[in-house]
């Protein structure tokens, strides 16, 4: 992981309730992976992005996050834990 | 060559692509590209267990192969679950030539899906939320797809 990941690791999991983030750094310098919170749960995927750019915003404007960083941030998908924990045919 | 990473790639990028041009209220492409996203994310889950796959565009096809190769659960595989309901949405919307259609196009065959046929309000608000719906089905199923390709 690379510096940038790491840091939107840290801000997603600290902005969002019981959450864990997976995240990796593209060849082309763009944020990916998954998100996994407590907070998104009952929420749509629409609403669930929102919360993510809300924390990360509020990143921006504490300083923890440069512009530069908050735009690298590509697709993140997001998940309940439990759809993160569903159990399919081969686990 | 593609290979299932190409394609599991390619999914999310096209999700993102659609939820741009659904905030820009680009309907028919965004509504396209949802569903060029699930085809993809299908394709990776099952070139990532299987070394064939069908070139055909057909969402259900691709699903029932994607099934038999884990991606749902016990009970999803005999037709329950949000998963299905998503994709049985997708179905009905979406088919590869989408891409010839302008909204005008899209809305005749919105307007023709019974599920929306109680949305409320004028044309802008009926796309809104016709295009709302089948962007949440089809993340549902590419987040369900990549959980189950990274597993």
């Amino acid at each position: 992981m690379d510096q940038v990941s790491a840091k939107v690791k840290e801000v997603l999991e600290n902005g969002l309730e019981g959450c864990e983030a997976f995240l990796d750094t593209e060849p082309n310098g763009r944020v990916t992976g998954h998100v996994v919170a407590r907070e998104f749960d009952d929420l749509s995927y629409e609403d669930r992005r929102k919360c993510i750019r809300a924390v990360i915003e509020e990143a921006v404007t504490s300083g923890r996050l440069t512009r530069e960083d908050a735009l690298s941030v590509s697709t993140l998908l997001t998940y309940t834990p439990d759809e993160w924990a569903v159990t399919l045919p081969d686990d | 060559m593609i290979g299932s990473a190409d394609y599991r790639r390619a999914a999310t990028a096209r999700l993102e692509d659609a939820r741009m041009l659904q905030s820009s209220e680009h309907w028919s492409g965004a509504t396209y590209l949802a569903g060029r996203g699930v085809e993809a994310m299908l394709r990776a889950v099952i070139l990532k267990r299987s070394d064939r796959i069908d070139s055909g565009h057909d969402l259900k096809h691709h699903l029932k192969s994607a099934r038999r190769l884990g991606m749902l659960t016990e009970d999803e595989a005999r037709g329950g679950g949000r998963i299905n309901d998503a994709l049985n949405e997708l179905a009905i919307v979406w088919q590869n030539n989408r891409r010839y259609y302008d909204d005008r196009k899209l809305l005749s065959i919105l307007k023709r899906v019974t599920a929306y046929r109680r949305i409320r309000g004028g044309e802008d608000d009926f796309f809104k939320e016709c295009v709302r719906r089948i962007l949440e089905a089809a993340e549902l199923i590419i987040s369900r797809g990549d959980r189950a390709w990274i597993r």
